[in-house]
């Protein structure tokens, strides 16, 4: 079966952060970067051939609503999404052709 | 020729006629095979070289090094412990010259203050610059420029005088002996798995996609560090039975930890100059980790890196001209990155994350070490195209200069396991430093903010001139030892500066104060459960006052909601608001502390959380809104205030013993109108 790999990268400081795959969730889980990796969690999801659209939130918290990035994947094989927080703690969505490396 | 003199030729650098070599070498016939040392490298001016009237004897250098009076004459100390430890990094050419110098001044051996210059060269070996960063005790470094000459033979630095000044102070002039022409000296072992090769080293030709000027070499990771600036050893390395990774045959941070332990001949739990780093196949996230700095387990962190041989490093580019080079180049460079973070740097994109020890730039097209080969425009293929096996320049400052707490491997205090011993205390003391707790137990309960009281006593038969703020956090170095752990100083969140206020001290007279010290800038270092001491020293303008040790104990949790609620209360956050008396705008801080009210409210440590509570409220509160730059006015909330301070009357005596009595005394006149 087709996976989807998503793999919280950097920015990530004990923000909530909740995948929505076609709308329906999928998983949620406080994230914290290790900076020495750049890695905070990677999540593998199994989903079918096909279309599917990706919505990833951050919940920031402190009363500010929010964060919400979303694409639409072509999945056919394994495919990688990386996702990091820009400045503003926005969630910035990155595809990979295969794996990320980490050090 | 040995490896020895491989590094001196390589570390000195310098062709004749070169023109960052110093004047006297480019003077020298270039036929003559001699080695020509550079004028960066360490310096230092030591108590211990003194002689008992203050003399320096550099037989070598005819030259005499002590505290000079600003007119040149060497002062006679007759006491020696007033005296400054120096030690001067200058940075001026050699490998990477990042024109800095930085020093490290310490009296009696505590209390160091750093201090970090930039430098322009203005004649032939002389060099001056402002003083562009300072930390620690700042009375020790009260000067803004430096002005450096370097005394030197035809081949090598003798000495240095720095002259430390800055507009309408005296200035202070030091001579320093030269002691090496690295910053810090740290020892390597590499140790691998049963079955790994460990890669140490890698030809810089066996690749064709090279700067064009590369330096076609057999390049040791020792070498990339000692052109970095560092004094490397290594102690012999060898394989760990790789039974230590259970039955997966996977690494995981704990396995390679306990690895660590058992197999690195220096492990100790104290921070050194020293690392580990270990050769292995996988960690168990799997073929997506080529390496990690595992060590942030504990409170001696950094100590132990690891890469991984069989991750996505082993796999070269496919076409690649030349595999097995990329792989071996690709494994070196991991391992250097790896090593790179037990020194505490950053990936090149994060500079800018965190608190960094001066403002740092992100350098995400960096060809560092520390920079993805893969993250920069171009990939891989470009970044080696342009990569000379070196960290860039903010990174080589940061390595060299900032203060070795931040860099040396554990990331450990000052002076550990020495706490104030090799204080030399002047043998007829005129003042005396107590401390004391407000209970004859000494013991505090988990979670309950730790008050000392500080009692300064004129121990002498005449009365002395004391500042009326003496005992002000300024004036004290609080070291913090937890039993079984390191030395580390407290830092307090402010510094305050008072006016002079000058009183007399009669003979037996005290003066008293009290110190909030459960948490600073270097967090809760008195927070966990165990026995600590603390000691204190005072410095006045002509002595140091050091108190004896205190002993002192924080009992474990009583149950498990005090821990569930330690977990939130332990935060930077929490211990401003503590120690600053309260907040109206840190709401999360807040938040935590309002639970500390309702979840645990027989607790000492409610109280603390009221008076932190209630002070914000029982006033008119200003706040400076960040946005808008506005100062906005919230109107005081007297009957919570007041709800919140009543066990200060309720339970009067055990507020006033978590509290402290003066600061008990200070709370209830502060807050007699709200208690009314």
């Amino acid at each position: 079966m087709p996976t989807l790999k998503i793999d919280f990268q950097e920015g990530f400081r004990g923000q909530l952060g909740i995948v929505r795959l076609d709308g329906k969730e999928s998983f949620r889980k406080e994230l914290s970067t290790r900076t020495q990796i750049g890695l905070a969690h990677s999540q593998t999801l199994e989903v079918s051939v096909g279309r599917h659209e990706l919505e990833i939130e951050i919940e920031v918290g402190s009363g500010n609503g929010p964060q919400v990035a979303r694409t639409t994947l072509e999945v056919s094989d394994v495919t990688y999404v990386g996702v990091s927080l820009d400045a503003a703690g926005k969630p910035v969505l990155r595809l990979n052709e295969g794996p990320f490396g980490y050090l | 020729m040995s490896e020895q003199i491989v590094i001196e030729a390589e570390i000195g650098h310098f062709e004749f006629g070169d023109s960052d070599a110093p004047e006297a070498a480019r003077a020298v016939p270039a036929a003559l095979p001699v080695q020509v040392l550079p004028n960066s490298g360490t310096y230092a001016h030591r108590r211990h070289q003194l002689g008992r009237h203050g003399h320096l004897n550099l037989a070598t250098t005819g030259h005499s090094s002590a505290e000079q009076s600003p007119e040149g004459q060497t002062s006679i100390l007759h006491f020696p412990f007033l005296q400054l430890d120096e030690e001067l990094r200058l940075d001026v050419d050699g490998r990477y010259p990042q024109m800095k110098a930085s020093g490290r001044v310490s009296r009696f051996g505590l209390s160091p203050a750093h201090w970090v210059a930039d430098l322009t060269r203005v004649a032939p070996n002389r060099y001056s610059g402002a003083i562009v960063y300072k930390e620690g005790n700042l009375t020790l470094i009260p000067h803004t420029l430096v002005d450096i000459h370097v005394l030197r033979s035809t081949f090598a630095p003798l000495a240095l005088s720095v002259k430390f000044s800055s507009p309408g102070a005296v200035p202070r002039n030091v001579i320093c002996r030269y002691e090496s022409r690295y910053f810090h000296s740290v020892n390597f072992e590499f140790d691998y798995a049963a079955g790994t090769t460990p890669i140490t080293s890698f030809d810089t030709s066996s690749h064709p996609n090279r700067p064009a000027t590369l330096i076609s070499e057999e390049l040791s990771i020792e070498r990339v560090f000692r052109r970095a600036g560092f004094d490397v050893s290594r102690s012999p390395g060898g394989p760990v039975p790789v039974s230590g990774t259970g039955v997966d045959g996977l690494w995981s941070d704990m396995e390679m930890h306990d690895a660590m332990q058992t197999n690195w001949s220096r492990f100790a739990n104290k921070s050194q100059w020293a690392m580990w780093v270990f050769f292995a196949s996988l960690h168990e996230m799997g073929t997506g980790l080529g390496g990690i700095m595992f060590d942030s387990i504990g409170t001696e962190q950094r100590q132990g890196t690891a890469l991984f041989l069989d991750s996505f490093i082993k796999y070269a580019p496919t076409g690649d001209p030349a595999a097995a080079a990329w792989v071996n180049r690709m494994a070196f460079w991991t391992a250097c990155h790896e090593m790179g973070h037990a020194f505490n740097l950053a990936h090149s994109w994060q500079k800018t994350l965190g608190a960094s020890w001066i403002p740092l730039a992100d350098e995400p097209l960096a060809r560092s070490f520390m920079n993805y080969p893969y993250g920069v425009p171009g990939g891989q293929s470009a970044f080696f195209s342009d990569f000379e096996f070196r960290f860039s320049d903010q990174e080589l400052t940061f390595m060299r200069h900032a203060p070795a707490k931040f860099v040396q491997m554990g990331n450990a205090a000052w002076f550990d396991d020495h706490g104030f011993e090799g204080a030399a205390v002047s043998p007829e003391p005129r003042l005396e430093l107590e401390l004391s707790t407000s209970r004859a137990t000494r013991a505090f309960d988990f979670l309950e903010p730790l008050v000392l009281g500080l009692t300064l006593r004129n121990a002498s038969d005449q009365p002395l001139l004391v500042d009326k703020n003496v005992l002000s956090s300024e004036h004290l170095t609080v070291i913090i030892k937890r039993r079984g752990g390191n030395a580390r100083q407290f830092l307090p969140y402010a510094q305050r500066c008072f006016r002079a206020e000058t009183l007399a001290l009669l003979p037996r007279q005290e003066l008293t104060e009290s110190l909030f010290i459960s948490a600073g800038r270097n967090g809760w270092d008195l927070a966990e459960p165990g026995v600590y001491m603390v000691q204190i020293a005072l410095h006045l303008e002509t002595e140091d006052v050091v108190s004896k040790p205190l002993e002192v104990r924080v009992a474990p949790p009583r149950a498990y909601e005090d821990e569930l609620l330690a977990q939130d209360f332990f935060e930077d956050d929490v211990g401003r608001v503590l120690t600053f008396d309260g907040t109206r705008l840190l709401a999360s801080a807040n938040d935590v502390l309002d639970r500390v009210v309702s979840e645990l409210p027989q607790s000492r440590a409610a109280i603390h959380a009221r008076v932190a509570l209630a002070n914000p409220l029982t006033k008119r509160y200003k706040r400076l809104e960040t946005e808008g730059k506005q100062v906005t006015s919230l109107a005081p909330e007297l009957a919570r205030a007041k709800e919140l301070l009543a066990p200060l009357t309720a339970k009067a005596n055990v507020a006033r013993e978590t509290l402290h009595p003066l600061d008990y005394a200070y709370y209830m006149d502060r807050f007699a109108d709200v208690l009314k």
